[in-house]
């Protein structure tokens, strides 16, 4: 008996404290907790690569420059952050730096020139391999296109300093805006061993927010530096990057308010979020889409012998264009997009307003004129299997789609059930990310559903370029020399004017002749708690200059 | 009154009401049948051009729907399986060995037949809407040939998309125009088109893409039960002819395959699986071969050691002696005898691979099949939880109620009670 | 006692060449899989270089042998390399896994043990009562639901609908913050729908096999000899008929043991817990060689570290089964 009352008063007991402890929360009022799926590899600059790494180490380093984009105008505009001020020459081939003064390391070190000539140094060397690696064009570089410093550097005085651009090069300030990183600490390591340094994990940075404790795979604590020039006395004091891998709970923690902040909502949460009173959604316009692939050119062939001959099916591009006519991307975009997102028309986004070029129409979906296409072009059902064929061929294929991406799941069944009725018959094969772009970089595949995001400011030549070492990302291989000659025209100094007529130009080959089939611009809808003041939510991101945020 | 309920008055319940419900496709299937022969004596090369499983099955469906019929009501005091009385687990058996056999008679759509998406998304259990048919009657005169026809028929089997001309719409009112009400908007159809209406049901609702769930359970439910089957049959093999070499040979043999089975368990197997599926692709048959070949290793030692327990005993050697090859031994002599304790595992083992081969989908690592199993399905489902909770709820009670059914007559072997 | 030692290092040199043989051959499977670790380092705003770069970094420039070569020295020596995504040594990535493996899977494995025991104890005390057979018709029942249904219907009905328990995590965000005794209340909270998740299927098992050990050693003569000299019911069960049920329980402990170290992954998976079982699978999905190594080769080890450790306890439960074991 005394065992069984011992035993049911623990009971109660527990039972009391798990009530009790459910109604513990001691909410810290100053603190924004920003929600992420995944957890970050490194808090080094020069590895950094996906959007949340860029954004703490945005926080922790701060480059010369920072950005804001204007939504007018659809551009993006630069303001001084490191740097007081810059100064262009009378023919922009070099530009003055003048550093502020009042930045000092996380360890008390002064912010010097020195640290500015080094970082990129570093960003440029062929040893550390950094994402920046062979990008500095506009700079006068070596052979191994690390930047040639003595040529490219002036070093005035500790706080100035001018770098020297190539002529005939059309620098920018996205040439010098890379997060400039300490000297003193990173000298210490071995350039080969920076990847796997200790700096990764604890970096010493200059940035309003400076790194608490990391526990891999939970959490990411930023508190603020009292010091930094951008910390005003109402700023946040914590940002706190909590890592939620599923999405459901994710959503969960956003509901009860235990994350603020959110990203990548999926489309059919809207409505119940924007039920709730703390909430506040808001969509980042597209700066990425998806596409179908196809594939301009044999993939048999150019895995035999690296020709590039037509592809038998998506070789034409009146049948490309059937395609594109056969898939009804407004019901992907109304039923699961649930209209956050665009038609597409060409890769040029509609967050550059002013380069985009109004009066080209969406493909409307119409299977009469597919079908007539397909007919005009030999393709037709002659056993009444409801596949076409041409000179007893079958056009039958594999759909190649990557697993994990709920989005394009949705859409490479849409895309097979449309394709189908115009007798195109696909059988979808969803392979595993690492095998799928694998595939796809070696152009392996007939048709697949893969999507790329837009850089700002808009560089199209990677994409579309029909010589390989310059259009690295021009998967279907499509090949056009007019459009060539214009991405060539494109990248050289042009007047305002001719660069939207070239421009314009563009989008109508490419609307014209469908390289890929483009499908939609997706909106990255952000969720965020109505506390959070000044929150700046446009296509450069949403977890940016947060040190201007306040908590009401 | 339940008592004297015995199985083979349930079995011709079943039969008699899917001939009923399922009229009119039992004889769209024996048209397609009758089509079919006609077409095989009149048109060249037939049976390459125009014929596939899908219609074999299709046509085969009602008549192992008769045949069954008939085989239990002659039958039903000879077997005695027939005459025993249901419980849930042999109701639940007959319901999938239907399911199975029957598959494209019982689910009423095509399992990959999207309905146009402004009405059909995620609908709930048994919402009704209308079918619209828009049917080209332009040339009267003209009558089609024995060919088309059998494609016009094939056609209503194995339509697979939503084009124009056949469109899902929340009310049809046919006065004078035929308007159609598809989510708040309303379509007016130009004058002389020829309008056909039929009512839909859909009993278990639908799923994102606008897919009639019951007839992917349907599908589903014979997929994973294929799987499930061929699976173990691998293992069958591999477990039996490994363990016989293992125990009948030479000690380095049996030394170096115990340590490999060793190996083998050493390491989580979904592991292993997922490591497979990386290199040889995630299709049906490397599924298959995969679940198939995770598993011999329990029976392997079930067999190894039962052959070490006999091969010496006289029979064996007397067999060895005639000069029997070592095929024949195991086959003749060791085979029955291993019998009723390979049974018993293999059942297990069926439940096992079903298992194992859900929790793949689930996490989505098998691909895309041209049907769903219920894993894919609990997958699918799993991100509509909030808003569709009917998505995954049935393919799990199927699921479980399978894995009941195969736990108690596993139990009822190892206890031989059958 | 020298041979048995002999017999006894026999067998952990077997386990050696098993465990080696294991390693080998993932990493040759690894290694002609298709998929490419570096696949990162190409896109459009990275130069083609830095893929190359990375592959040499890696050292997957070099001829299978080399690496594997390499693979062994580096494993003798202690090191087991680092991990491509993480860009830490393999060893403190698992480390940051491990601890929570053990302890969520050693949690759960006593929850098992001890309610199924427990159950076994109450039910044969009052045969044909209520509970036994609720537990006849039932355990079968709830054993055939597959361990993510349990988790899915957990989180749907306690995590959705009632909002009792947290859907993921192991902590609050507030944790460091808390005192040690809420610390402790907070795990337990947010562990409490993936313990029974992972416990649930486990208990059935061995209650099913203790129920039927308990059930035939009943029916033993000697212990049909002690109930007819009088002993009582509640020394007979707990002095004789459990012990000698529990001996054949151990193994299949054993197994389970090693199979819940190898990590849980279902359950981490709905739960979003840090295991090793996401670990392992992720990496594998990453290509991440080096840290599927260093994962196959943990959980293997615990593996047959578990089984070893099963067969001494049965051992020193029945002596006489030394020399059929060992």
């Amino acid at each position: 008996m005394i065992t069984r009352i011992k035993a049911f008063s623990t009971l109660i007991l527990l039972s009391f404290l798990l009530l009790t402890c459910t109604k513990t929360h001691q909410k810290s009022t100053d603190r924004v907790v920003v929600g992420l799926q995944n957890d970050l590899e490194t808090l080094n600059p020069l590895y950094s690569m996906s959007e949340p790494e860029l954004n703490i180490s945005e926080l922790i380093y701060l480059s010369l420059a920072g950005h804001d984009w204007d939504a007018e105008l659809g551009t993006v505009t630069s303001y001084p952050l490191l740097a007081e001020e810059w100064k262009w020459n009378s023919d922009s081939t070099s530009v003055s730096i003048k550093l502020r003064d009042d930045v000092y390391w996380s360890d008390g070190k002064k912010v010097s020139s020195d640290d500015v000539v080094y970082s990129f140094d570093l960003y440029s060397d062929a040893n550390v391999q950094s994402r920046f690696f062979g990008i500095f064009s506009n700079y006068f570089t070596k052979p191994d296109l690390s930047i040639d410093l003595k040529k490219s550097f002036e070093k005035i005085n500790d706080l100035e300093l001018k770098i020297k651009f190539k002529p005939q090069s059309v620098p920018s300030v996205f040439d010098f805006d890379m997060p400039i990183l300490p000297k003193h600490i990173f000298e210490k390591n071995d350039r080969r061993e920076l990847a796997t340094s200790e700096i990764n994990v604890k970096p010493i940075g200059c940035g309003p927010y400076q790194l608490d404790n990391w526990t891999r795979n939970q959490n990411i604590r930023l508190v603020k530096n009292e010091n930094s020039f951008l910390i005003k006395e109402n700023s946040v004091k914590e940002i706190y990057f909590k890592i939620v891998p599923d999405y459901n709970s994710l959503l969960n923690q956003i509901m009860k308010g235990e994350i603020d902040l959110a990203q990548n909502i999926r489309p059919e949460d809207v409505a119940s979020l924007k039920s709730q009173v703390h909430l506040q959604i808001s969509s980042r316009k597209g700066r990425s889409y998806d596409y179908v692939g196809l594939n301009n050119i044999d993939p048999n062939e150019f895995q035999k012998s690296g020709k590039l001959s037509p592809n038998q099916y998506f070789g034409n591009a009146k049948i490309r264009m059937a395609v594109s006519l056969a898939i009804n991307r407004k019901s992907i975009l109304d039923e699961f997009l649930l209209g956050n997102g665009e038609l597409m028309v060409t890769p040029i986004s509609p967050i550059f307003k002013s380069e985009i070029d109004k009066s080209l129409n969406p493909i409307e979906y119409n299977l009469t004129k597919s079908r007539e296409i397909l007919r005009n072009e030999g393709w037709t059902d002659t056993n009444g299997d409801g596949i076409i064929e041409k000179n007893g061929k079958k056009f039958a294929l594999t759909l190649n789609v990557p697993s994990g991406n709920p989005l394009r799941t949705y859409s490479s069944t849409i895309v097979q059930n449309n394709l189908k009725a115009v007798g195109i018959d696909l059988q979808i094969a969803t392979l595993e990310p690492s095998i799928f772009f694998n595939k796809m970089f070696k152009k392996e595949f007939d048709i697949w559903i893969a999507g790329w995001g837009v850089p700002i400011p808009l560089d199209l030549k990677p994409y579309w370029h029909s010589n390989p070492s310059i259009g690295g990302a021009n998967i279907v291989s499509y090949t056009n020399k007019n459009l060539d000659k214009i991405l060539e025209q494109l990248s050289r100094k042009v007047s305002n004017n001719t660069r939207t007529e070239l421009l314009k130009q563009f989008q109508k080959i490419i609307a014209d002749e469908q390289p890929v089939s483009f499908l939609y611009w997706i909106d990255t809808i952000v969720a965020s708690n109505k506390k959070i003041q000044n929150l700046q939510i446009n296509p450069l991101g949403s977890v940016q200059q947060c040190w201007n945020w306040v908590i009401e | 009154m339940i008592r004297k309920f015995y199985i083979w008055h349930y079995v011709v319940f079943i039969t008699s009401a899917i001939f009923i419900l399922r009229f009119q496709e039992v004889l769209n299937s024996f048209t397609l049948l009758y089509y079919s022969i006609v077409c095989f004596f009149t048109v060249e090369n037939f049976f390459i051009n125009y014929y596939s499983f899908s219609q074999l099955d299709q046509i085969l469906s009602p008549i192992i729907l008769f045949a069954i019929l008939v085989l239990v009501i002659l039958k039903r005091n000879r077997w005695k399986f027939l005459s025993s009385r249901i419980c849930f687990s042999n109701a639940m058996l007959i319901v999938l060995i239907f399911t199975f056999l029957l598959t494209p008679l019982i689910a009423p759509y095509n399992p990959n037949l999207q309905f146009n998406l402004s009405v059909s998304k995620l609908l709930s259990p048994f919402s009704s809407k209308k079918i619209g048919l828009i049917v080209d009657y332009s040339d009267d005169n003209y009558t089609p040939t024995k060919i088309e026809k059998y494609i016009h028929f094939k056609s209503i089997f194995e339509r697979e998309v939503v084009d124009e001309n056949y469109f899902l719409a929340d009310s049809i009112i046919t006065s004078n125009d035929i308007n159609i009400y598809q989510r708040n908007t309303e379509i007016t159809l130009p004058n002389g088109s020829n309008l056909k209406t039929q009512n839909a049901l859909f009993i278990f609702g639908t799923d994102e893409f606008g897919r009639d769930i019951f007839s992917r359970l349907i599908y589903a439910t014979r997929l994973s039960l294929f799987i499930g089957a061929l699976a173990v049959g691998i293992t069958f093999i591999l477990g039996l002819i490994l363990g016989f070499i293992s125990g009948y040979f030479s000690k380095l043999i049996d030394g170096v395959l115990n340590r490999f089975t060793e190996m083998l368990v050493s390491v989580p197997t979904i592991f292993l699986v997922i490591l497979f599926l990386a290199m040889f692709g995630n299709s049906l048959m490397v599924v298959i071969i995969l679940l198939g070949s995770a598993g011999w290793m329990s029976l392997f030692k079930i067999v190894r050691g039962e052959v070490i327990s006999i091969k010496n005993k006289n029979f064996i050697t007397s067999s060895k002696l005639i000069g029997m090859s070592n095929w024949k031994i195991l086959i003749n002599d060791f085979l029955p005898l291993l019998l009723p304790s390979i049974i018993v595992n293999l059942v297990f083992q069926f439940a096992n691979v079903i298992i194992a081969e859900s929790a793949l989908s689930f996490l989505g690592l098998t691909g895309n099949h041209l049907y769903p199993t219920w894993g894919a399905m609990i997958h699918q489902g799993q991100f509509y939880l909030e808003q569709a909770w009917w998505i995954v709820l049935l393919p799990s009670i199927f699921l479980i109620s399978t894995l009941i059914v195969i736990y108690d007559f596993g139990r009822k072997f190892e206890l031989k009670e059958i | 006692m020298n041979n048995s030692w002999f017999k006894f290092s026999k067998r952990l040199l077997s386990y050696v060449v098993t465990l080696f043989l294991l390693i080998s051959i993932i990493f040759i499977l690894l290694r002609i899989s298709p998929g490419d670790p570096v696949q990162k380092f190409i896109s459009p705003d990275l130069h083609p270089s830095v893929a190359e770069k990375m592959m040499h970094e890696f050292a997957l420039d070099q001829p299978l042998f080399v690496q594997y070569g390499n693979f062994i020295k580096n494993l003798l020596s202690g090191e087991l390399g680092f991990s491509y995504n993480f860009r830490q040594p393999v060893s403190s990535v698992i480390g940051t896994a491990l601890p929570f493996t053990l302890l969520f899977s050693l949690t759960s494995l006593i929850f098992q043990l001890a309610i199924s025991i427990s159950l076994v104890t109450y039910v044969s005390k009052r045969k044909g009562n209520f509970l036994d057979k609720c537990l006849e018709k039932l355990s079968l029942g709830i054993y055939s639901v597959p361990t993510m249904l349990i988790g899915l219907m957990l989180l749907y009905i306690f995590s959705m609908k009632l909002e009792l328990f947290p859907s993921s995590d192991l902590y609050s965000l507030d944790y460091p913050y808390f005192s040690f005794f809420e610390k402790m209340i907070d795990i337990i909270w947010h562990m409490t729908l993936p313990l029974i998740t992972l416990s649930l299927p486990g208990t059935l098992i061995f209650y099913h096999y203790l129920k039927s050990n308990v059930d035939i050693s009943y029916r033993k003569n000697f212990i049909l000899f002690l109930i007819a000299n009088g002993k009582s019911e509640k020394e007979i069960f707990s002095k004789h008929v459990l012990p000698n049920s529990l001996s054949t329980l151990i193994s299949v402990v054993g197994v389970e043991l090693g199979i819940l170290l190898g990590g849980a992954l279902i359950t981490e998976t709905i739960f979003g817990l840090p295991g090793m079982g996401r670990l392992t699978v992720n990496a594998i999905l990453l290509r991440d060689y080096p840290l599927v190594m260093g994962a196959v080769l943990i959980s293997g080890i615990f593996v047959l570290l578990s089984n070893f450790i099963a067969d001494i306890i049965k051992i020193n439960l029945n002596k006489r089964l030394k020399a059929e074991i060992l």
